[in-house]
């Protein structure tokens, strides 16, 4: 059984700390549902635990197996097992999806996949994935739907077949049937083994892959952890009981000045965000 | 390599003072892309003529020798000519005459080691006349390279579109310019200039700044130039499935480069660059 363990773990962006201590740990079988309201530090953490160059860990370490994960560039830590399916996967021009995943999964093996096994593979998690094989010939996520480009993530983790998976909103911008196939997708992976991180703010997608453990991020910490019956809650009365029972008061978001745009008054959006 | 153009019927061929004289008959159509090796000529300029109504298309590859190409494109007549500077690095001087309705589309596939300095000049004269310039070009090493190309919009109704791809690496330069000229009189006609140039190392470096002069009015004109390192979020997202920085720096090179084949009608050709490219990377 691996883990993944996030001690004391402090983080800033611009100078802005926004990961401020967070304990949390994640075994191989246990699916973890990570919850909190918007901009409290949940896609931070998963982009800090993948490595994003944005993001400066100020303090605290990430364990993978007693391995330091801080040490290790953003390659070393996908092929030590850590995935992360992205919230806003890149568009990127003129690499071609099927060059992408066959060196993605060449990364994650000693020996190169042929090219008559890679076709078999992408064949099968395609269809498993109900994505149309020419996708694989389209430019990586270029002009993919919101849908198309959350569902290549899920063939991505499929394909590399990680001991941690992080998922970063990965059922926002899908329809009914397309959240059935990700999630269907997602219990295969789970019988595999996988630890999973998984963020959503919708008690839907939790429902269908039946987390083991229920974590609260607030303030930039896990303000709570337990068990299946706190998405319940959260589902139906919001976050403000965290405030009322474990009197944590919740910081609100401030815009940023950048965030106004021509047509808005800059000046009652700098009065009501207090700058 | 034999130089199939001067044998071929509906071609004929004369010298004249230091010029060596192509031409291509009325009405000729080849389906098949002529390999002409500008090397084996012995004159310093060489003059092709597309008569009225031809279609032809043409491979230049050996262009070790500096020489001077002009280029008579006659009415209604349609030119395709590709360059593959890879195993020879590209020279010379390429002057495009457009008459009435002509369309040129030229397009080079540039992977050779060395310096390059390239001159080449679109004359829209005829009233409706159409050339398109498609550029990818590496540099790595201590290459230098230089493409000048320029337009000029004579005719009304003219269609100028300049798009040059370039990637730098280790302490090469690279050089976009040329001016996009819509001269008076030259109504409702287009220029589009793009200039991209990637940057990946910090002792290379590299210049794009295609220039639009405007004389008329009634047109359609843009430009982009852009030099710049590869974006973070590319990397951060190929590395983040495991693929190594350098191996994902190849991965966005070859796909920045490769959509130059599109212009390549010939498999052969198509393979010998992106072998190529391969080779390079």
């Amino acid at each position: 059984m691996a883990k993944l363990e996030i001690i004391d773990l402090h983080a800033s962006v611009d100078g802005k700390e926004i990961l401020k201590g967070v304990n949390l740990s994640v075994s191989t079988g246990e699916t973890v549902a990570l919850l909190g309201p918007n901009g409290h530090g949940k896609s931070t953490l998963l982009a800090v635990i993948m490595g994003h160059p944005r993001y400066t860990v100020t303090s605290g370490k990430i364990l993978l197996d007693g391995k330091d994960v801080l040490t290790m560039t953003v390659d070393e830590r996908s092929r030590a097992g850590l995935f992360l399916g992205m919230q806003y996967p890149s568009e990127v021009p003129g690499v071609i999806n099927a060059d992408f995943l066959k060196a993605a999964i060449n990364a994650h093996r000693e020996k190169p996949i042929t090219l008559f096994q890679f076709y078999r593979t992408l064949e099968t998690n395609s269809k498993e994935m109900k994505i149309s094989l020419d996708m694989a010939n389209r430019s990586l996520n270029e002009g993919f739907s919101g849908g198309e480009k959350k569902r290549n993530e899920i063939l991505q983790m499929r394909l590399l077949n990680p001991t941690f998976a992080m998922l970063d909103e990965i059922d926002s911008g899908l329809d009914v049937d397309a959240l059935q196939t990700v999630s269907e997708a997602i219990r295969k992976q789970q019988e595999q083994e996988t630890g999973f991180l998984v963020i959503s703010h919708y008690a839907r997608l939790y429902s269908l892959i039946s987390p083991t453990r229920v974590a609260v991020m607030v303030n930039g910490r896990i303000a709570v952890e337990g068990g299946k019956e706190i998405i319940d809650k959260i589902d139906s009365t919001g976050f403000e009981w965290i405030n009322t029972e474990l009197g944590i008061s919740i910081e609100k978001e401030q815009p940023d000045m950048r965030d106004v745009s021509i047509g808005s008054c800059a000046t009652r959006e700098a009065i009501n965000s207090g700058k | 390599m034999e130089n199939n153009l001067l044998k071929l019927n509906g071609v004929s061929h004369s010298f004249l003072q230091n010029t060596l004289v192509i031409s291509i008959g009325k009405d000729a159509q080849f389906a098949d892309r002529i390999i002409f090796s500008v090397d084996e000529i012995e004159t310093e300029s060489i003059e092709i003529i597309c008569k009225e109504d031809s279609n032809a298309k043409l491979l230049i590859k050996d262009f070790n020798e500096n020489k001077k190409i002009t280029f008579k494109i006659g009415k209604n007549a349609e030119f395709a000519l590709n360059f593959i500077s890879i195993d020879n690095v590209a020279k010379g001087k390429y002057h495009f005459i457009l008459e009435e309705n002509s369309r040129v589309v030229a397009a080079m596939a540039d992977l050779a080691k060395g310096n390059i300095n390239i001159d080449v000049l679109f004359d829209l004269v005829g009233d409706y006349s159409s050339a398109e310039w498609h550029l990818a070009s590496l540099g790595a090493s201590n290459d230098n390279k230089v493409f000048n190309i320029n337009f000029n919009h004579m005719g009304k109704d003219t269609n100028g579109i300049m798009a040059n791809y370039g990637v730098v690496e280790d302490e090469s330069f690279m050089h976009f310019k040329g001016d996009s000229h819509i001269k008076k009189g030259s109504i409702r006609s287009k220029a589009h200039q793009s200039a991209k140039i990637m940057v990946f190392d910090e002792k290379c470096h590299a210049k794009a700044n295609p220039i639009l002069k405007i004389d008329e009015n009634d047109i359609e004109a843009s430009h982009a130039a852009v030099v710049g390192k590869v974006n973070d979020e590319h990397m951060y997202y190929l590395c983040s499935r495991g693929i190594s920085e350098s191996d994902a720096k190849q991965l966005i090179t070859f796909g920045y480069l490769k959509p130059i084949v599109n212009y390549f009608a010939d498999k052969n050709d198509v393979d010998f660059i992106l072998n190529g490219i391969e080779k390079r990377l």
